[in-house]
């Protein structure tokens, strides 16, 4: 079993690099690997839920689907609390599945997990 | 992908995700998959995002490090090197279907020794490598 | 827990000492915690910072990309780059 951590930094939308990021972790899923999706920085933004027809409106595919898609593969949601709190978001906000851990527990999980570490 | 299990060797996986010259990314990448070659290791790299451009045939820097002729050198050398076809799709790589022959998808404008290639090219790297390092993404 | 930090192109900006924000706390929290910090000697003279200008402790590294290269695939249990 490869174990592997998609380290997302970015929010969505605004650069490719989160919807790069979040599509490898469900690719990787797909193909039996163990994946943790972190979430901390500005890529804490990605966990927020009610994203509102983005491709209607900007014609950016929703990065939320994503995130469904990657709870409902087994794929493991993690996001940091200090970076949620610096920014105003309320955990309530997020997209059901993804936990709110500690930085500690982050950096934790790169030591446990991160046999790949995929950073966006 | 590199064939290691013939020769157990150890193989280093690698991500580029920006493109050539706006960043040195890209050349940091190339002079580091050419140590690792030259110390024996496999090298397999994926191109993703922006990181596909880096295979433009016909690039001419002036005064840069040659990108492009830095990764033919790589392949000549051993390395494998993939691209992401919905990227280069996006970007204009792509002329048609996957050659099952030339286990790549065709294009006119991609230099030959990078394979456009699915995603699952890059799923496996990340599965077969021993280790991943990845350049101009986060 | 063993752990090495390579810096390379702009990277290397963070080994100049001196700092007085965060950067330069952290990285002086590294050190004396016994990370090692190996900074490229190329990157530094080229961006104009000579070895009396780098955060003491931290080690200007010639041919940096050898030495990374061995101490991922060789050394490392986890590798993250950025």
């Amino acid at each position: 079993m490869v174990n592997v951590v998609i380290d997302i930094s970015h929010p969505p939308f605004g650069h490719e690099t989160t919807f790069a990021g979040l599509y490898i972790a469900s690719a990787s899923l797909s193909k039996g690997m163990d994946v943790v999706v972190i979430l901390r920085g500005d890529g804490v933004y990605t966990g927020r839920k009610g994203q509102l027809e983005p491709m209607e409106n900007i014609n950016l595919p929703p990065t939320e689907d994503q995130v469904a898609d990657i709870i409902e593969l087994d794929g493991r949601m993690v996001a940091d609390r200090e970076a949620l709190s610096m920014r105003g978001i309320d955990p309530e906000e997020l997209i059901d599945g993804i936990e709110v851990l500690s930085t500690d527990q982050i950096h934790d999980i790169i030591i446990d997990h991160g046999e790949k570490v995929v950073a966006f | 992908m590199v064939d290691a299990e013939s020769n157990n060797q150890k193989i280093l996986s690698m991500m580029l995700f920006t493109g050539p010259y706006g960043s040195q990314d890209a050349d940091h990448m190339c002079r580091i998959a050419e140590k690792a070659l030259d110390k024996g290791y496999g090298v397999q790299i994926f191109l993703y995002g922006d990181g596909v451009h880096a295979q433009l045939k016909g690039q001419a820097p002036k005064i840069f490090f040659n990108i492009g002729e830095a990764m033919q050198k790589l392949v000549k050398k051993g390395a494998v090197i993939k691209s992401c076809v919905r990227c280069s799709k996006a970007r204009g790589y792509v002329d048609g279907e996957f050659d099952e022959g030339q286990d790549r998808y065709p294009s006119d404008k991609a230099l030959d020794e990078v394979k456009i290639y699915s995603l699952y090219g890059f799923i496996d790297m990340i599965k077969s490598g021993d280790k991943l390092i990845t350049f101009g993404s986060s | 827990m063993d752990v090495t930090v390579y810096m390379l192109g702009d990277g290397v900006l963070c080994a100049k000492k001196g700092q007085k924000g965060y950067v330069g706390r952290n990285m002086k929290t590294a050190l004396e915690k016994g990370v090692k910090i190996k900074a490229s000697s190329k990157d530094l003279l080229a961006r104009a910072i000579p070895p009396e200008y780098v955060e003491p402790g931290v080690e200007v590294t010639d041919d940096i990309e050898d030495k990374f290269v061995e101490d991922v695939m060789e050394n490392a249990d986890r590798v993250i780059s950025w």
